[in-house]
C-alpha cells in the first residue's frame, strides 16, 4: 500500500485546529479561534498567516463597533486540502492496526 | 495550545475535538419563541375577551400591535444577538434565511388579508405558517418540543378553518400559542442556561 506524505501546512497542531473549527463553520472571528484553541493571540496570528499563505483560508480584516475585527473563511483549496489530510490519515491508521 | 509533534491517532482526535466545539457552538436561547408566544398568547385572550365585551372593532388593532412591538422587539434583539456572536455557523446562516422568508410570506398574507381588504380570510393560513417556520427550525436544531409545536400549529390551523364564530378560533389560537411556543421557549432557555451555566 502506497502513503501519501501528510500535508505540511496542516500537520501542525495549531492550524490543524484552525482548519477544524474553520471547516464547521461558515466564517469565525479571531477572538472564537483564540478561545477554542487556547492559543496566544501571536502564535495563532503566525498559523493563520501560513494558511493564508497556502491559500487555504481568507482572512478579512474589517471595523465592527469602531474595533477592529479579523474574520476567517476557509476556502475551497482548504477543504480539498484538509478532506485530503483526513483521508491519508486514516489510511495510515488503518494499516497501523 | 503548544506547538507539538501530532501523532496520527492525535490528529484525529484533535480534528473532531474542534468539529464537536464548533457544533456545540450552534445555541438557541429561547428569546423569539417567547416573545412571540407571550404576544401571540396575549392577542388571542385580549381578542377573546374583546368579543366578550361586544368591542370586536378593536379585535384587529390588538393584532395590528402586537405585530409591530414584537417585530421592534425582535429585530432588537436580533441585532445585540448578532453583534456578541464570534462565529456563524452553516446552520444558523441557513435559519436566518428561512426565517427571513418566514416572515416575507407572513406579512405578504397580512398585507394580502387585511391592509388591500380581499376578503379573505386568512387566520388559520398564519398558523400553517408557523407551524411549517417551527418544523423546519425544529428539525435543524433537532429538538423535539417545537416539532410537536408545528403539529399543534397545524391542528389548529385547521381547526381555526372548522370552527366558528371567531372567539372560538381565538381560544384555539391561544392554546395553540401556549403548547406550541411558549412550551418550548422555556424549555429551549432552561436548556440554554444550563449549557451557558447561568
Amino acid at each position: 500500500m502506497e502513503f501519501k506524505e501528510l500535508d505540511p501546512i496542516l500537520h501542525s497542531q495549531l492550524r490543524l485546529a484552525v482548519i477544524s473549527l474553520l471547516i464547521s463553520v461558515k466564517e469565525a472571528e479571531f477572538t472564537f479561534l483564540k478561545e477554542k484553541t487556547n492559543a496566544s493571540a501571536g502564535n495563532l496570528s503566525v498559523q493563520i498567516n501560513k494558511l493564508k499563505e497556502a491559500g487555504y483560508i481568507e482572512v478579512i480584516k474589517q471595523f465592527k463597533d469602531n474595533y477592529p475585527q479579523t474574520i476567517c473563511k476557509i476556502l475551497p483549496a482548504g477543504i480539498k486540502a484538509f478532506e485530503e489530510y483526513v483521508k491519508n490519515l486514516q489510511s495510515y491508521l488503518a494499516a497501523g492496526k | 495550545m503548544e506547538e507539538k509533534k501530532l501523532s496520527g491517532q492525535e490528529s484525529l482526535e484533535l480534528i473532531q475535538g474542534m468539529i464537536q466545539v464548533a457544533r456545540d457552538e450552534h445555541y438557541e436561547t429561547g428569546y423569539g419563541w417567547l416573545i412571540w408566544g407571550w404576544l401571540l398568547f396575549l392577542a388571542s385572550v385580549s381578542s377573546i375577551v374583546l368579543s366578550y365585551l361586544h368591542r370586536g372593532e378593536y379585535i384587529s388593532w390588538c393584532w395590528y400591535g402586537i405585530l409591530v412591538i414584537g417585530a421592534i422587539v425582535y429585530t432588537f434583539g436580533h441585532v445585540l444577538r448578532k453583534r456578541k456572536e464570534g462565529v456563524q455557523t452553516y446552520i444558523q446562516k441557513l435559519l436566518s434565511r428561512i426565517e427571513a422568508g418566514f416572515f416575507i410570506s407572513l406579512f405578504s398574507i397580512i398585507i394580502g388579508e387585511v391592509l388591500l381588504k380581499r376578503g379573505v380570510y386568512a387566520f388559520g393560513y398564519y398558523y400553517i405558517l408557523y407551524a411549517f417556520w417551527m418544523f423546519i427550525f425544529g428539525s435543524a436544531i433537532r429538538f423535539r418540543p417545537l416539532i410537536t409545536g408545528a403539529v399543534i400549529n397545524w391542528v389548529a390551523a385547521i381547526g381555526i378553518f372548522i370552527v366558528e364564530p371567531f372567539r372560538y378560533d381565538m381560544m384555539i389560537s391561544a392554546i395553540a400559542v401556549f403548547f406550541g411556543y411558549l412550551i418550548p421557549g422555556y424549555i429551549l432557555r432552561r436548556e440554554y442556561r444550563k449549557k451557558m451555566k447561568l
